[in-house]
């Protein structure tokens, strides 16, 4: 920059009363010795008065107004997004989630696992002996060992059923008396074996030594839970062995009919072995069947504790018991389970099936070897086969007997015998023959599921009784049988109809 | 030329105390948002009229003072009392007005004017008889980083200091910058130089 040129950038601050005094001083002199400074300095000041003259804008009456209420709407702008915090703050949770997921996965599953277990401890509240006010006689714990079930209450309106499903699975049921069909099985057992008063005290001594055991078994609470023992199972096994050891032992004409030709004394110490383990080690683990869900818990069950408080604990289970039967309408059974394929039932732990008779619940993964129990396993296809042969004593191929004025025809429903007496003038065949039909084609029905038209127990009491009482039989061999009684029918239907045309003709020659 | 005489010809600038904005301030950091009306009722005029000579469109003028006024707003809470409170707003508005003329200039595919650019106002045409208006003109025919020093100096009557704080550059600077729109002020009026007087 030039000289001159410096000194008219002063002058331009000179006029705006920037410099200093020096500055000033020093320029005044130059400007009173220089007529170019002087004619540049006028200029200067003309065009800062005309710069300086500019108008201003004129002042907005509104600006102020419609400023604040810019200001306000922004403001509540900030409402709007405080009002939306809600929404914002969910966002912020699932991310948030997502991200605890993310880095500790087992998070959600322990607070999972924490409130199960808060939920079993409800229910784990208060649990009593469900068969000590069942009152069990010796015929119950008998029908047990060879019929699988069990009453649970002392008017013998619902009874416990264990059982195999199709799949071999164990289930057990919870269903009403009406679909129990009860021998006399008991009675039967000490007939066939023609025991003299000793002997039945023996059986008696037998059977009461596992009353004391299968109270613990089942255990209900009031808050609708019913805990079942899976030892139950080995406790009918155990039952049956003992029974048939103890048929075996008598060594008579009638137990070695009885007995299997296989049955040795390996086979017997075998039995007598795991008896006693079954008595000397017992099971913690419960099946809970409860209003929310059916679930497995470790429960410590005392005796010794009921003993001392007996009366107390008799009357909370009767308050208990009234209770029971709201079981079966507070679990809700989802249709569609049936529809499943046989595979995705394994996703479950426990398939409930259940309608307005009948609650079973099939156990997918049950494992005897939990229950240290081993010898048990390995004798379980022996008491089953020994089993089988002891049931003949109820289940008797029907007969017919002839009479003066009629005949008697015997058949077996369930597992029991029951009998028709008729005199031939009241007698309708038809009757007789279509009801027999249909007990007959029933046996080609493997199971009561698969009548799909008729998914309620109560509509297929007569054959799903059937099944469950038949199911360890030979199917072929009940099959010949029947086929046999269908012949017999026909033949004595044809003589009926003989006799009661011989009867119309000395009607009329008496007349 | 005394200068004494020559500031008393010029427009004398209305500064307030210092304590005056920083009350206001301060009440209004402490929740009384009323205090702020106040502030702006104080400096609205001269926000306004900073746009409005430093943009040239009195148009745009209220939309871009409330931008200002609201980003104050926005901001005064972390006011640190460390300068005036005028200080501060000024520089917020000629920022303001430079994103403003930016935005045009990008909008206009404007190629910026070189600082050595030859203001012979031979495209300078004279459309009104208004000096006013004809000057302004010409104001706008400046470089904003020379025409805004300019306004705040001559017309809005701030010290080199404050303008160094408005626009956040040297005094030195500032010095330069006024001197060199003057100069390319005179050479933009020259043509018409006979009319102005």
């Amino acid at each position: 920059m030039g000289r001159h040129k410096k000194d008219i950038e002063l002058l331009s601050a000179y006029i705006d009363g920037e410099l200093s005094k020096p500055e000033e001083e020093s320029l005044e002199r130059k400007i009173k010795s220089s007529l170019k400074l002087q004619k540049q300095l006028d200029d200067l000041i003309k065009l800062k008065n005309l710069t300086s003259s500019v108008k201003r804008i004129p002042e907005s009456p509104f600006f102020e107004t419609r400023l604040m209420s810019e200001l306000e709407s922004t403001e509540s702008a900030k409402g709007k997004l405080f009002k939306w915090s809600p929404a914002i703050s969910l966002v912020l949770i699932i991310f948030s989630v997502m991200a605890l997921l993310k880095f500790n996965p087992g998070f959600i599953e322990s607070i999972w696992e924490e409130q199960k277990s808060n939920l079993a401890g409800f229910y784990k509240e208060n649990l009593q002996p469900l068969l000590f006010a069942a009152d069990l006689t010796n015929e119950d714990i008998f029908s047990f060992a060879f019929n699988n079930d069990l009453p649970l209450d002392q008017e013998r309106k619902q009874y416990l059923f264990l059982g195999y499903d199709k799949n071999g699975k164990e289930y057990f049921e919870i269903k009403n008396a009406g679909f129990i069909e009860r021998g006399d099985d008991y009675n039967s057992f000490i007939k066939t074996l023609n025991l003299n008063k000793d002997q039945k005290l023996k059986v008696d001594s037998i059977l009461g030594k596992y009353a004391v055991g299968l109270r613990s078994q089942i255990l209900i609470n009031d808050k609708h839970t019913v805990a079942i023992n899976p030892n139950l199972w080995n406790y009918r096994k155990a039952i049956a062995a003992d029974l048939i050891v103890f048929a075996q032992d008598l060594n008579n004409e009638e137990s070695q009919k009885l007995m299997p030709v296989w049955f040795s004394k390996t086979d017997r110490g075998k039995i007598i072995k795991a008896i006693n383990s079954l008595n000397s080690v017992p099971n913690q683990n419960y099946i809970f069947l409860t209003p929310d869900s059916v679930f497995t818990e470790i429960y410590e069950f005392n005796p010794a504790e009921l003993n001392e408080h007996m009366i107390d604990v008799e009357l909370q289970i009767n308050d208990s018991e009234k209770n029971i039967k709201k079981i079966e309408y507070r679990i809700r059974y989802d249709s569609t389970w049936k529809k499943l394929d046989e595979n995705k039932f394994r996703s479950h732990e426990f398939n409930i099936e259940i309608d307005s008779n009948v609650c079973r619940v099939v156990i997918p993964e049950f494992e005897m070897s939990e229950f240290d129990l081993p010898d048990f396993d390995s004798i379980e296809t022996l008491i089953d086969e020994a089993t089988e042969n002891v049931r003949f004593y109820s289940y008797r191929i029907p007969k017919v007997e002839h009479f003066g004025h009629g005949f008697k025809i015997e058949y077996f429903d369930g597992n029991s015998v029951k009998s028709y007496e008729y005199e031939y003038e009241n007698y309708d065949y038809d009757s007789l023959l279509k009801s027999n039909q249909i007990f007959i084609d029933s046996f080609n029905s493997n199971s009561w599921e698969e009548f799909e038209d008729l998914n309620d127990s109560i509509t297929t009491k007569f054959k799903f009784d059937f099944d469950e009482s038949f199911k360890n039989f030979n199917h072929e061999q009940l099959e010949e049988q029947m086929e046999k009684l269908r012949e017999e029918l026909e033949q004595f239907r044809e003589e009926m109809q003989q006799w009661q045309n011989e009867l119309r003709k000395e009607k009329r020659e008496i007349k | 030329m005394d200068s004494e005489k020559l500031n008393n010809n010029l427009q004398n600038p209305k500064i307030l105390k210092l304590d005056d904005d920083f009350s206001l301030v301060k009440r209004f950091v402490d929740g009384d948002k009323s205090s702020f009306r106040i502030l702006v009722q104080r400096h609205k005029e001269k926000v306004r009229n900073i746009i409005y000579l430093t943009v040239n469109n009195s148009d745009l003028v209220d939309d871009i003072a409330q931008e200002v006024f609201i980003t104050v707003y926005k901001n005064l809470k972390n006011f640190r009392f460390e300068s005036q409170f005028t200080t501060w707003l000024y520089r917020v508005t000629v920022n303001k007005c430079k994103d403003h003329l930016r935005k045009i200039n990008v909008r206009k595919i404007f190629v910026p004017v070189n600082e050595t650019e030859d203001y012979s106002g031979e495209n300078f045409s004279v459309e009104s008889d208004n000096i006013s208006e004809i000057v302004m003109n010409g104001v706008n025919k400046l470089p904003v980083k020379l025409r805004i020093p300019l306004i705040l100096k001559d017309i809005e009557g701030f010290s080199y200091q404050e303008i160094a704080e408005s626009v956040q550059c040297e005094i030195g600077t500032v010095k330069s910058r006024i001197f060199r729109a003057r100069e390319g002020l005179k050479k933009i009026l020259g043509p018409i130089e006979s009319e102005l007087k």
